[in-house]
Parts: C-alpha cells; structure tokens; sequence
C-alpha cells in the first residue's frame, strides 16, 4: 500500500498559524511535519529599547496567554535587582495568572477541543468538518453544545477576574515591576469570590461530568498520541507566605518508570536549534547567545518554530507535565490524559485562588520600587497554561541588548532539531490511525489535545 | 393588542428617544427584526497578529441585555474565523475560497493583524497543497466585501509590528487594499469588544458611520482621553504626578498620551467593571492612535514624541 501525504492548514480551533503535514501509510501515521506558518520578530523588535517596556510589549507575543508573557518579563527584570515581591503582590500576580488559566483552560475544552467529538449544529461557523467518529448519542451531545455555549460566559467571566486584578483582559494594564499598578478595594475583592463561586459550580457541575462523557466514549485516546516521556515545569505560583510553588519547577525523565524521580531544573540544560527552522543557524545554543535571523529560503528549513531542548532531550510541557513533575503522573501521555490534566488543573486554580484571596491584606503594600537595572542578564520563568515559559534577557547600558522567548507551545510543537529527533506533537502523530485521508479527525485530536498556541510559539 | 414590551423593545425605544446614553449598548437588538443568520456572511481574517483582538470580542457582554458571544454568533452568518470554526484544513479554505469566487460583492470582512512585506511570512492555509498568502486571500476577499472593518491596531495602523526596523515590514490593511474600498478602522490594543459589535452592527444594518481622519468611527473615538478622565481637575489645577503609578495625580508629567489619544474607555470601563487605564493607575499609551507604541512609555519629556507633536 502506498504512502499518501495529507497537509491540514489552515488547523482550525487553535490560537494561530499552524500548517501539519502527515504522510499517511497503512492507515496510520507514518511521520508528521509541524510548520508555524506566521513570523512576527518581537526578540529583534525590543533591542534597543529600555528593560521598563518590555512587559508592555511582550504581551503583544500573544492575546490568549499576554499576562503570562508580561509578569515572566517583569520577572526577568526583577532578578536583575535585590529583592523579594510584597505578599499582595504575589497573591495579585497568582490571581492575575490564575484567571488567565481559567479562560483559556475553559475556551480549550469546550470551544477549541469539544467539536473534534461531538456534533455541532449545521449552520455556520459549525457545519463544515472533518466528519466522522461521533460517538455521543445525539441526546448527550446536545447537552454538551449547550455547555459549550453556557462556557462562553463564564471564560468571559475568568477575564473579569483578570481585569479586577490586572486592570484589563487581554492585554494587562496593571503589571508593575516590583507588584501591580493598583490595589483591590473590598468590592473588587467581594466581585472575585463571587466570579470563583460561579465557576466553581460551572467545573463541579458542567466541565467534569462533560469531560466525563467524552473520555467514557474515547478511551482508545488515553493510547494515542503518546508523547516522548520527558517533562518540564518551571515553577509557578508561590504561597503568598513561604514563597513554596504551587506547581515545582522539575525535570521528569523516561516515562514510564517506575523508577524515574523529578530532577532539579538547571536552565543551562536548555538550548535551542534551528536546523530545520526558517532562521540562520549559529548552532544549538543558549537562547543567551542566539540570535533570530530569518531566513525563508533555507532549505532544510520547514518551520518558524525554533527547537527547544532540554539536555538535547524533546520534553513536552503544559497541565499534564506540571502533573508528572509533581510526582502524580506515572504514564506517558497521550491525548485523553492532556485534556484530563487541563480540566483537573482548573479546578485546583479555582480553590487555590480563593485561598489566595483570602490572605489578601487591604492597605499592606502591592508593590515595591525597583531601579532599573543599567546592566544585567537574568532568565524570567514561569508557567502560561501551555506550559513552561522562559524570557532571556540581556540588558547594557540601560536598554535591552538581547532578548529571546522560549514559549511553552515551542517546545510542544517545535520541528526536527540538528539530531532530526522529532518534536513532541511531530512524535505523537506518528502511530495515529487514520479511517480518512481527507478528513484526518484523529491526528486533529491528538494536535488539539497540546493547545497550541502558535503567535507564543514563533513569537 | 401588545400589553407586553419585549426587554429589547424597551431598549430600543429608549435608544431612539435619546435617554439611554449610547455609551451603555452595542446595539445587538438593532438587528432583532432580522432573522438569526440572515445578513450577509461575515469573515474574519488573522494576520500577523495575537488573536487578542478576537478574544477581546468573545468577551462581548451587555449587562442590560443580557446579550453576550454567543447571542452574537447566533445573530451572524459567521462563514469563516479560525478561532472558533470547526472546519481545518481542505474543507476549510475550499469554503472560503468558494465564498469569494463569485464577482459580487456580498461579504463583510473583519481583519485583525498586519501584512508582512514579504511572501512566506505569514501563510493563511493550504488549497491542493499549496501555501495561500495572507496577503492574497486578503486582498481578494476585500473585492468580495460589501464593506471591511480593521480589527486592532496592527491591522488599522500597524501597531506593534509597525515598529519593527528589520526586514520584514509589517503594513496595515489601508497599504494593500484600494482606496475606494469602503474601510471602518478599529484600532485599539485591544479594542473594545463593544466598538466591535457596534460597528459590526451598523455594518449588518447598513447604517452610516461617520469616520475621523483616520478612518475611526466619531461617536466611539471622537472625544480624547484626557477630556473624559476623571483627572482632568487635578490636570486644569496643575497638580502632576512624578510617580508613574500616583494613585491621584494628572500623569501627563510621566508620559501619559491621554491629550493626543481618542477612544471612550474612561467611561465605558474594560471587561464588565469601570476599570480602564488610569484609573488603575497607569499612563495611557495611546493604543487607538497610529502612533503606538512610542516608547519610551513611561517619560517626563514630551521633547521629540510624534504623539505630541500632533497634538500642536
């Protein structure tokens, strides 16, 4: 039988320009090429410019996740200087960070993943797809497309959240080097528990029966699109008091094993290749000596996305990774474990962020001063709800001399690197069984079970 | 005989009476008496931008109404937006395609992000394998439009691609489509997700809308910043601010652009509060002007700014 290449593009449901292409044999999967279709150039559009606008512009990398990208800059900065954040502004940052998890965890269940599994109604923009293998009943499936809809307020209300903290959603007005911009007063504070309550009803009652449903009717998918075994977490959402990570930053090896512990995150581990990417290449490096050159005519280039690496390993990242490095995930992972990850992930944001409002202090500080730094280099890390996030940043002079973005969907849906070792979504497509070349449903499942987000990824 | 007066009715009266400030309501229910999906087919095109723009709109909600996305999305013909579709690939582009192969001009266009100068930049889908242009699909889908509203500042004015000094360039909608082309522009970073609706709205009823210079709708842009801030008699008293996050104090002193810079925000509020800007402490950057980003943002010398020189 022969080999047939099947290219989805435009990939629909995901944030961005994404083009897959997949050569088909057998019915499965033989390989699997990611290509970033979209260059922007925000690490040469900062040189030169002071270290105090990086956070405004940096959110600009993405409207989906911005506020990561902005406290992850603020963080950059910030190391360059002594110095702890005030325990409001941790509590302002986890809940700024927080909400955005919650909208963008709550519009991939239902709004960019849901319709790969049920059937949506026949008018626009629904009634064109991939068809078949829908296997709820129709009953069931018109309660989930009524969830879908109800989800829409209640992503929209997670924003408000954000707002409340941050000043405005997307795009954060309110991240200030040193804390926030701004307090909460007592009726800000009071509108966010009752938003937390709100959504604490709609996860209890709407996201966890519904997904459920789904994983009930697709177990085969807890057995396809494997990942490579390798996870990565960077640490993100200290305790207001102790400073102690919600989600620890670790690297977790060679899953499965039973006898594979979480190793300390040493990020001179982490180096990026662009072999087959679209730029000049100076070598698998540092993201503290690269530089982003582009080049389209490259031959052995076929995607704007840079490789990550992590001791030249391809780790993938994101709910289920910050699962596995925390110990609680023993498997490797796989489409139906992702989107698990991600549902159980915004319901321990919701009860974690109403503790966090509860040890809110009116009147205690928000924000110390912090200098500008005339020179340094230092790495803000964190996690988006991709996963890791890293901005390397090199200031001389008082301006910003380097600056370079790993983002959490480079690592997921990076290319080959210079060993021609697949990326994390490339490696997981491969194997997948396909009943349609036209209509690859499956191989849309496993790419929409990482959540790309593909303006972070190339940025 | 009507006893009983719809919400919407209600509304909609109060609107025509001129009682409601037109601040309060995108206007969703001005297209009630049009049947769900019957206006033209809408498209919205990403470029190269962050999506905001669209996340912004999916944020649409309108406290008297009750009405929000999905009430919007019911209401529109909404043929393509990558986002939310449920289409990929083939099927996907094939549609659009189809959509625009006919001569008339029978869509409304929304764009959101700008246009690099160079091909294999920004690429929007795959039709028999072969890469489709941002550039091109744009261009050909704006023969096909009754009318076409940019979405955000990359798309209006270039935004923060606009200020890239390396090659590529990154150009806003007005560089590639021809001037008789009947263009609204909604800059913002984002914009408002009522100014899009409204406009949207107005583009559905086929409504007039009086523009600015710079192709932006009068009754959302019209008024500065500064004039509607609650600022303004700190500003008139001369009490400045020296700390870019003074809590009181006019920020003109620290860089704010509020003098030069147009939208409504102070008084419609971000995200379903009253919070926008400087209210939250922080100088306005004029993100609704063609001049951002002008950085520095935060600055005590107004010496050398395009925004002010503008504004004399």
């Amino acid at each position: 039988m022969g080999q047939t290449i099947s290219i989805i593009d435009p990939v629909s449901r995901i944030e961005g320009h994404l083009r897959l292409k997949i050569t088909i044999s057998s019915g499965r999967v033989e390989s699997a090429q990611a290509q970033g279709t979209l260059y922007r150039g925000f690490e040469n559009l900062l040189a030169g410019r002071s270290p105090e606008d990086a956070r405004t512009i940096c959110q600009r990398i993405c409207g989906v996740c911005p506020a990561s990208h902005g406290v992850v800059s603020a963080d950059a900065i910030e190391r360059m200087k002594e110095g702890a954040l005030p325990k409001n502004a941790r509590i302002l940052r986890n809940l700024l960070l927080g909400s955005e998890f919650l909208h963008s965890h709550i519009l991939h269940f239902y709004h960019l993943c849901m319709p790969d599994y049920i059937q949506m109604p026949e008018r626009s923009p629904w009634g064109v797809a991939y068809g078949g293998d829908r296997r709820l009943p129709p009953e069931e499936a018109d309660v989930l497309y009524s969830h879908y809809l109800e989800a829409f307020r209640h992503r929209k209300n997670a924003h408000t959240i954000g707002s409340l903290v941050g000043g405005r959603m997307p795009h954060s007005i309110g991240i200030a080097l040193g804390g926030m911009s701004s307090p909460l007063n007592p009726q800000g504070h009071a509108a966010i528990g009752n938003l937390l309550n709100e959504l604490e009803t709609f996860v209890r009652t709407r996201m966890f029966p519904d997904l459920g449903k789904i994983a009930a009717r697709y177990p085969d998918y807890f057995f396809i699109g494997r990942g490579t075994g390798h996870f990565l977490c960077f640490g993100a959402f200290p305790d207001p008091s102790s400073g102690k990570d919600l989600f620890p930053q670790g690297f977790r090896s060679g899953l499965p094993s039973t006898h594979s512990p979480t190793a300390p995150l040493l990020m001179d581990k982490i180096t990026e290749s662009v072999a087959h990417s679209w730029y000049e290449d100076g070598g698998e490096q540092s993201p503290f000596r690269e530089s982003t050159v582009p080049e389209r005519e490259k031959v052995s280039g076929y995607s704007w996305i840079k490789a990550p690496r992590y001791m030249g390993k391809v780790c993938e990242v994101g709910p289920l990774a910050r699962l596995a490095v925390l110990g609680l995930v023993n498997t490797n992972s796989s489409v139906m474990s992702r989107i698990l990850a991600r549902v159980v992930e915004t319901a321990l944001l919701i009860h974690s962020m109403k503790d966090w409002l509860g040890q809110y202090e009116f009147d205690a500080p928000f924000r110390v001063a912090v200098d500008l730094p005339d020179s340094g280099a230092a790495i803000g890390r964190g996690e988006a709800p991709r996963g890791s996030l890293a901005h390397y940043v090199i200031v001389n002079e008082k301006a910003i001399q380097k600056y370079q973005v790993v983002t959490p969907t480079s690592w997921n849906c990076s290319p080959r690197d210079a060993h021609d070792v697949p990326g994390v979504l490339e490696k997981a497509s491969a194997g997948t069984p396909v009943k349609n070349e036209k209509e690859p449903i499956e191989v849309l499942r496993v790419l929409h079970s990482f959540d790309p987000c593909m303006a972070c990824s190339v940025h | 005989m009507r006893i009983l007066v719809s919400r919407r009715e209600f509304l909609r009266h109060l609107l025509s009476a001129g009682v409601l400030a037109s601040i309060s309501s995108a206007g969703l229910f001005k297209l009630e008496s049009w049947a769900d999906g019957e206006g033209p087919p809408v498209v919205w095109l990403e470029g190269a931008g962050c999506s905001g723009c669209l996340i912004s709109l999916a944020n649409y909600f309108d406290s008297a109404s009750g009405d929000g996305f999905p009430e919007l999305l019911a209401k529109l013909d909404l043929k393509y937006a990558p986002l939310f579709m449920t289409a990929s690939g083939e099927p996907a582009i094939s549609q659009l395609l189809d959509l625009l192969s006919s001569p008339s001009k029978h869509i409304l266009l929304l764009v959101s992000g700008a246009i690099p100068s160079r091909e294999g930049y920004c690429t929007v889908g795959s039709f028999e394998s072969k890469e489709q242009e941002f550039k091109q699909i744009l261009v050909g889908a704006a023969r096909s439009a009754l009318r076409v509203a940019g979405v955000g500042s990359c798309a209006c004015y270039g935004g923060v691609l606009g200020a890239r000094a390396q090659e590529p360039r990154f150009a806003p909608l007005d560089h590639y489509l021809p001037p008789s082309t009947s263009l609204t522009l909604l800059p913002g970073c984002p914009p408002h997700p009522d100014w899009i609706v409204t406009t949207l709205v107005g583009m559905i009823a086929g409504e007039n809308i009086p523009l600015d210079r710079y192709k932006r709708p009068l009754s959302l842009f019209g008024k500065t910043v500064c004039s509607q801030c609650a600022r303004l008699p700190e500003k008139q008293a001369e009490r400045f601010a020296r700390d870019p996050y003074d809590p009181e104090l006019c920020l003109k002193t620290v860089g704010c652009r509020g003098e030069v810079s147009h939208c409504d925000t102070p008084a419609r509020g971000w995200n379903g509060t009253d919070s926008w800007c400087v209210s939250r402490n922080t100088i306005c950057v004029g993100c609704t002007e063609p001049f951002f980003p002008e950085t520095p943002f935060v600055t005590t010398s107004q010496e050398g700014s395009a925004a002010w020189r503008r504004s004399g």
